[in-house]
């Protein structure tokens, strides 16, 4: 298959929806049909010439969206693959993807010794909510990042100067490269961390803090432990916080290697080693059209 | 006769099994079963306690949904299994008429019961010739309004006729319930034998119909709780959480919840087994889990229609 083929944006689409969330569930429970119909529609030729496994096809159908669709999806798994994991290596790291703050969603979010969220806007993507989503984001993060593309540096670099920004052009050597720093804040904000733990984890730093829990009732526990979490320094508070975050770990696979076409999705599953390793092998099957 | 329609999941088998216990609904209502689980466990603590109530229930044989849904065998199997009469097979009728007929003949089954839509065509063999076997006696008809002629040929068979109705509105979001009073909910129980002809009838309780395997944690708790109106209506009321702008803190989502609806019962004087549990909690300070608030909602429902069909 030529790399220089151009496809149809219908086909493009189509193809993307191999790398949904819903697709790989399907998998995981051994029904391969949504492959089997893509290869019948488009590629019969590239099946009849190869007698390839569905590993190989997917590859092949990530490597034409990664050149043609910069979809979501391709550009939060190349982030992954070129910038998260390297810096994953360097320390000890929890990695999140969709991760909720009050009303917005954080496209990645990672901890290791400071928390760091990175919102990624892509050329199809408006800015309208922007401003409330980085709100959100300031009420606990301590460094957050704009992932753009090239040609929207311009627009972006208006919002907040407090706001690191991360350019990319996807078919450059260096695909992603720092336009400017993120500052680092350490303001946290008690009541937006009371929504992202859950109940075990906010009494569990009250209890580690203060030595005890107070007595509560199911009924009061949420509003007590919110008075006592918003008296911890910010300083204590943010290393409590994503000292927490990172004993949520999974045990993640991923790897910029191995199968790196899908570690955004065995992050957005929250796969472990062992659901990585069955997933791999349904799709090692020979394709079977 | 009332037969609530319920999965066989865990809160729906505790919820039968304390009213079997209590002794507070043998003779009026006879549980149907649909399992959603290829395990048996809940069934099995479930079976012994309805046995020693002598508590019959129906078991759905082929179920529409869950982990092994289909025309198989593997609820057949565990329904021989068990001594005969406790759990008795139903059967969803999908023109399948020659499955069930061989699984009747198979399994040696006696009083089975036959579930389907009111589409079924009164005139093809594959229905008719199950409907006349001897070993079918109760047919159980969504809607059966709608078809003249499949109500006119079951009555002609002098089995036992249920209707079946799904009168809980569901809302996109559990917040929605929020903005809806207190409304109607059912009149089945008084009118199904007086002046509808039927020998009982049948819903999903306060669930909805629709399955939804596992569930996220809600952004809002609603308790739904029946109560018969002056006229003997069956109505409810919804009461919701306010706070419904984030997952977090359901205890003092269910504690909101709660207080609406204890005070509400005690304004009103509403009691029955199933609110002293809800007013218990209350009291308590105490949140019990989402599987229990289910369960007194779905508890108080039967003791309300159990309430009124043996009183009568």
């Amino acid at each position: 298959m030529s790399s220089t083929r151009t496809f149809n944006p219908n086909q493009l689409r189509d193809y993307s929806y191999l790398f949904s969330r819903s697709a790989v569930k399907e998998w995981m429970n051994g029904n391969l049909s949504s492959i089997d119909f893509k290869i019948k529609r488009y590629d019969e030729n590239w099946y009849s010439k190869t007698k390839k496994t569905y590993i190989d096809y997917l590859k092949f159908v990530y490597s034409v969206l990664e050149k043609q669709y910069q979809n979501e999806y391709i550009l939060k798994n190349s982030f992954l693959n070129d910038w998260l994991i390297k810096e994953m290596g360097e320390s000890n790291s929890e990695l999140y993807s969709e991760f909720r703050i009050g009303s917005a969603i954080a496209d990645l979010v990672m901890f290791n010794g400071t928390s760091r969220a990175f919102e990624i806007k892509t050329e199809l993507d408006s800015d309208k909510r922007l401003d409330s989503q980085l709100n959100q984001y300031r009420k606990v993060f301590n460094e957050i990042f704009l992932i753009v593309p090239v040609s929207k540096i311009k627009e972006y670099e208006t919002y907040d100067s407090s706001i690191g920004i991360i350019c990319f052009d996807i078919l450059s050597p260096k695909r992603f490269q720092i336009v400017r720093s993120a500052t680092r804040t350490k303001d946290i904000d008690a009541e937006a961390l009371m929504h992202i733990f859950h109940t075990s984890e906010y009494k569990e730093i009250v209890t580690h803090y203060y030595g005890q829990l107070p007595e509560v009732t199911s009924f009061n526990q949420f509003e007590v432990c919110k008075g006592l979490i918003a008296k911890i320094p910010q300083n204590e508070l943010n290393q409590l916080f994503i000292n927490k975050m990172k004993s949520r770990a999974g045990n993640y696979e991923l790897s910029a290697r191995n199968y790196r076409e899908f570690n955004q999705l065995s992050l957005a599953l929250r796969m472990n080693m062992k659901n990585r390793k069955q997933l791999f092998s349904i799709l090692k099957a020979p394709l079977n059209v | 006769m009332y037969y609530p329609l319920l999965r066989a999941r865990q809160f729906e088998l505790i919820t039968i099994r304390e009213l079997v216990s209590e002794n507070a609904i043998q003779g009026v209502v006879t549980p149907i079963f649909e399992p959603v689980k290829e395990t048996h466990n809940n069934l099995d603590i479930a079976f012994d306690i309805f046995q020693q109530g002598t508590q019959s229930a129906y078991l759905i044989l082929n179920p529409d949904i869950g982990e092994i849904p289909g025309d198989g065998t593997h609820y057949l199997n565990y329904l021989i299994s068990k001594q005969p009469g406790t759990y008795l097979p139903a059967f969803r009728y999908r023109s399948n008429g020659e499955y069930i007929r061989q699984a009747i003949e198979n399994g040696n089954l006696e009083n089975c019961m036959i579930i389907c839509q009111n589409d079924v065509d009164a005139n093809s063999i594959d229905f008719t010739q199950l409907a006349e076997l001897r070993q079918v006696t109760a047919f159980n008809v969504e809607d059966p309004g709608r078809n003249r002629r499949l109500r006119r040929y079951l009555n002609s068979l002098q089995k036992t006729f249920i209707r079946l109705d799904d009168p809980f509105e569901k809302q996109i979001r559990n917040s929605d319930f929020l903005t809806i009073p207190e409304h109607l909910f059912s009149e089945e129980h008084l009118y199904f034998d007086t002046e509808d002809d039927f020998d009982g009838f049948s819903d999903y309780t306060v669930l909805a119909s629709e399955f939804i395997e596992g569930g996220s944690t809600p952004r809002a708790v609603v308790i739904h709780l029946t109560y018969l109106q002056d006229q003997d209506e069956i109505w409810i009321r919804h009461f919701t959480s306010d706070t419904n702008d984030s997952i977090a803190n359901v205890q003092g989502k269910f504690a909101e919840a709660a207080e609406k609806a204890v005070s509400f019962c005690r304004a009103n004087g509403l009691s029955n087994a199933a609110l002293e549990e809800l007013f218990d909690h209350f009291d308590e300070q105490h949140y019990p889990g989402l599987g229990t608030v289910k369960k007194i909602s779905m508890k108080n429902h039967i003791l309300v229609v159990a309430g009124y069909l043996s009183g009568r």
